[in-house]
């Protein structure tokens, strides 16, 4: 066939079909465009608050309370001590007399060199609990030690309460803060849990801890885990200094804050990428 | 552009864009809601669509992703589901039109778009190929052998009409 004769008939096919095409009014194309874009905004938007929905469930799920070494809930009396050091107490849960925590919650005090504001350094621990379970609501963990510690050598017995990435630890041996009775001394924003390091364990190949998710409380500078180097430099400027050494040939960070005490932790690296691997304050244990 | 542009746009090509959705889909229906969705879309996009070379190829562009889409057979679908009486896919036409219209559908869709493009929409081979994104030589070659392609369908549409008859 050759291509004028195909292009009749195509032209034969128009002129019949035309006069059967139904042509709305422009108005109606209009308003089905304005209903079509409304119906994806809404789409879009309901999208969006689905996701944030998974998110935030994902992320309760992800901070939920673990099993880890539990001890009774703290008194005003200190806990018989074990008869062998190092070695967590046995567990007990919480009384589920306060609200659960969540990440958010955990970002309810704020990082400061002297303690967490509601709470500062050399506050008896029945009293600063009290006031960190009204912030934070109940806590993921709690555990007592002594002698070695998760956290390193204390100045005595340790307890750690754990709400989030947010460690509190109690001790009842002679501090700066505190010549006596169990009082906060410090506390540590951690990325790992832990209280799953075995602090007996002194083999070459010790397993890694589980990693901590969620949010991370901070500092009046806005800085936590996960900020970046870059992110302390430009909170605390020539306040900050950065090392690479022992223990442990890391990074690590201090803030000096002057009277006020410091910030300390762990850096990921040393480029300005590199990351807040935890952050903590106040009396700290030795390694 | 100015809206009155777009009116212009949709007087002088709504028409002619049903007929070369219609040669391609071989359903009147979908051809008529694709377009008029494609003009819908491009409404309230006219600021920048009005700005392209040629926005009459944007809608024909997006009528024609929206006719071969799923879009319509899903629509096709609730129309089933609901019994509602669909219309008949191809309307009354002359047996020339129909013949032609019935040798596009046995065609692939490549074969169809080039030849629609080009006899229907009256676009040159280079543009044909810009359309489809494709080269201007592939374009000339899927052009020649869609055209043979169609000529043996007619004929074979026009035998098999001829054969019932006698």
């Amino acid at each position: 066939m050759a291509g004028d004769e195909l292009r009749q008939r195509f032209e034969t096919l128009e002129a019949e079909v035309l006069p059967l095409a139904d042509s709305p009014a422009l108005d109606t194309i209009r308003r089905r465009g304005r209903r079509r874009r409304w119906a994806v905004r809404a789409g879009l938007l309901s999208a969006v608050l689905a996701g944030a929905v998974v998110v935030r469930g994902a992320e309760q799920w992800a901070t939920r309370p673990e099993l880890g070494p539990v001890a009774p809930v703290p008194t005003t009396q200190p806990a018989p001590a074990p008869p062998t050091t190092a070695t967590p107490t046995t567990a007990a849960p919480a009384a589920p007399t306060v609200p659960p925590t969540t990440a958010a919650a955990a970002t309810r005090v704020e990082l400061r060199p002297d303690g967490l504001g509601v709470a500062g350094f050399g506050t008896a621990e029945r009293e600063a609990m009290e006031r960190l379970e009204r912030r934070l609501g109940r806590p993921d963990e709690r555990g007592a030690w002594k002698g070695a510690t998760p956290f390193g050598t204390c100045p005595g017995p340790v307890r750690a309460v754990r709400w989030g990435r947010l460690y509190v630890l109690f001790t009842s041996g002679p501090t700066r803060y505190a010549a006596r009775g169990w009082h906060l001394f410090t506390y540590q924003v951690d990325s790992i849990q832990r209280t799953k390091v075995d602090p007996a364990s002194s083999g070459p190949n010790p397993p890694d801890p589980p990693p901590l998710r969620g949010g991370s409380p901070r500092t009046e500078a806005g800085v936590g885990v996960g900020s970046t180097l870059a992110d302390l430099r430009r909170a605390y400027g020539r306040r900050l200094h950065v090392s690479y050494g022992e223990p442990g040939m890391e990074y690590r960070y201090r803030v000096d804050l002057g009277a006020a005490g410091e910030l300390s932790g762990v850096l990921t690296g040393g480029t300005p990428g590199a990351t807040v691997f935890s952050l903590t304050a106040g009396a700290g244990c030795g390694e | 552009m100015a809206e009155r542009d777009f009116d212009e746009l949709y007087a002088s090509n709504y028409g002619r864009l049903v007929v070369q959705v219609f040669a391609i889909t071989g359903n009147l229906a979908d051809a008529e809601d694709a377009v008029q969705e494609a003009f819908a879309r491009a409404s309230v996009r006219w600021r920048r669509i009005g700005g392209y070379d040629s926005p009459e190829a944007w809608v024909r562009r997006v009528a024609l992703n929206l006719a071969v889409s799923g879009r319509r057979r899903a629509r096709r679908l609730r129309e089933v589901l609901s019994r509602a009486p669909a219309l008949p896919p191809v309307p009354p036409l002359p047996a020339d039109s129909l013949g032609l219209v019935e040798a596009l559908k046995a065609l692939p869709l490549p074969f169809r778009q080039v030849l629609v493009l080009h006899y229907l929409a009256d676009l040159p081979v280079e543009r044909v190929a810009g359309e489809l994104g494709i080269a201007v030589g592939t374009a000339k070659s899927r052009l020649s052998r869609a055209r043979e392609a169609l000529a043996r369908q007619l004929v074979d549409g026009e035998e098999e009409v001829g054969s019932g008859r006698r």
